[in-house]
């Protein structure tokens, strides 16, 4: 009897042990495997986030095609179809020549704008050190709606910005970034306009599910007696697979930030909101 | 006195099987997703194994987000919308190595034991073979993985982009035993 006892005990012990083992296996094998930092990716879905760029850059060989709309505005009442009777179009293409630089080039109807940007991260968020991530993005734009009424020099035509997007994200279901901005216009529309403005933007993901996230787009501009207003957005971002639609509400009808960081002219609160979408579809060429 | 004997004895016999587990020198994981659309096909070189050739105890640890794609789009949809590699950063598997005959050039084996994925645990039977020359161990084995088994949902939209079933290529070689 006191055999048996012994027995089973043993053969008890050496099932928990057994047990015990091939759990440790498993943690000895995860401590021995030092995993190198990943980088975190997702940021934001889209290379924008309404108006303006996100910190995000494609890989190596990818190609955008940006297709964005926006409408009149919403307080124009329904005999303009609450602003969708009037609307204006920029086609965007953007190749990503590393998985840090990538350029783009954009027409937009508004002001028939040309507008061209190289756009390149700077430092990336890792999943254990680097906490934040960069981009610089410089963009050039040229304005060759014909006014008659000006001499209107190839100079004259000329805008740029220059940015540093800075970004952290926080958790899989939020984002926020900071986007120090500066704009030159070489063309203002009054003399006591300044050429030079300075903006602050700040923009945010709040992830609602795995593909549909909410986001914000603000920039506040460092200037005083300025016409206008900052632009601001509100919008949902939708992604499926190599397609990011994005649905949004903003008092900005321009879309490059040459436009409507210095020139947004619609009040927000007054109901000059202007419906837009951005579709952006992406094309692999050529391998990573 | 009898027990403190059998304990030390017992643990004695743990600590040896533990030395005697080979650690894995290279692994390699493939898996291949065949759809109407697409081919997709994504490779780690990043996965890590234990082996104990005593008792056939094995151990297969493969982090997600160490999978490359030729698309790259693809990799951040994969780790963030697919397998969600933020909330369940690796794949193991953890069980039982039969058929491994020492010094034998190769041999079928049988790995049973537990899968998990996506934080998800099934238990599997997996083919394979086992190579060993001159004490050095290499295993291979080819096998399906249905998603949704693993809760790894596919939309609607993606069925035609994404198979059902992904064939997944395991190569590992681990350290000589001498």
């Amino acid at each position: 009897m006191d055999l048996k006892k012994h027995c089973l005990t043993t053969l008890f012990v050496l099932l928990i042990a057994f047990s015990v083992q091939s759990q440790d296996m498993l943690e000895q094998l995860r401590a021995q495997s030092e995993q190198e930092p990943e980088t975190v990716m997702g940021t934001f879905k889209g290379t924008r986030i309404i108006n303006g760029q996100s910190v995000e850059t494609r890989g190596k060989g990818n190609l955008d095609v940006i297709i964005s709309h926006r409408f009149g505005r919403i307080n124009s009442g329904g005999y303009n179809l609450f602003g969708l009777d009037d609307s204006n179009v920029r086609l965007g293409l953007e190749y990503s020549f590393s998985d840090r630089i990538t350029v783009g080039f954009g027409r937009n109807s508004l002001n028939k704008v040309y507008d061209g940007f190289v756009k390149g991260r700077i430092f990336e968020q890792k999943t254990e050190g680097m906490p934040l991530s960069a981009t610089w993005v410089s963009d050039v734009s040229l304005y060759s709606l014909k006014r008659p009424e000006l001499p209107m020099t190839f100079q004259r035509r000329l805008r740029y910005v220059h940015q540093v997007i800075v970004a952290r994200k926080f958790s899989p279901l939020f984002s926020l970034q900071l986007m120090p901005t500066l704009v030159h216009r070489n063309l203002v529309s009054v003399e006591t306009e300044p050429n030079n403005l300075a903006a602050l933007g700040i923009g945010s993901r709040l992830a609602l599910s795995k593909r549909v996230s909410l986001t914000g787009e603000y920039y506040y501009r460092f200037a005083k007696d300025l016409p206008g207003h900052n632009s601001l957005g509100i919008g949902v971002d939708i992604e499926t697979g190599g397609h990011v639609f994005q649905l949004h509400f903003t008092n900005s009808n321009e879309m490059t930030p040459s436009g409507f960081i210095p020139s947004t002219r619609g009040n927000f609160f007054d109901g000059d909101i202007h419906f837009g979408f951005n579709v952006a579809r992406s094309f692999q060429l050529g391998r990573k | 006195m009898k027990r403190l004997v059998l304990l030390s004895f017992l643990l004695f016999h743990v600590l040896q099987v533990h030395c005697q587990s080979l650690r894995s020198e290279s692994g390699y994981v493939r898996f291949f997703s065949s759809a109407l659309v697409e081919d997709i096909t994504a490779t780690n070189n990043k996965a890590t194994a234990v082996f104990d050739p005593v008792s056939g105890e094995a151990v297969f640890l493969i982090p997600i987000a160490a999978f490359e794609f030729r698309k790259s789009l693809m990799k951040e949809h994969f780790n963030e919308n697919y397998l969600e590699s933020e909330k369940f950063p690796e794949a193991y598997f953890r069980g039982k190595i039969s058929g491994y005959i020492p010094e034998k050039p190769q041999s079928n084996a049988v790995a049973e034991g537990e899968l998990t994925i996506h934080g998800v645990t099934k238990p599997v039977k997996i083919q394979g073979t086992i190579t060993d020359k001159g004490g050095k161990i290499g295993m291979q084995a080819v096998f399906k993985v249905v998603l949704k088994d693993y809760n790894v949902e596919i939309p609607r939209l993606m069925f035609q982009n994404i198979a059902e079933e992904v064939e997944v290529t395991i190569k590992f070689e681990f350290k000589n035993q001498n």
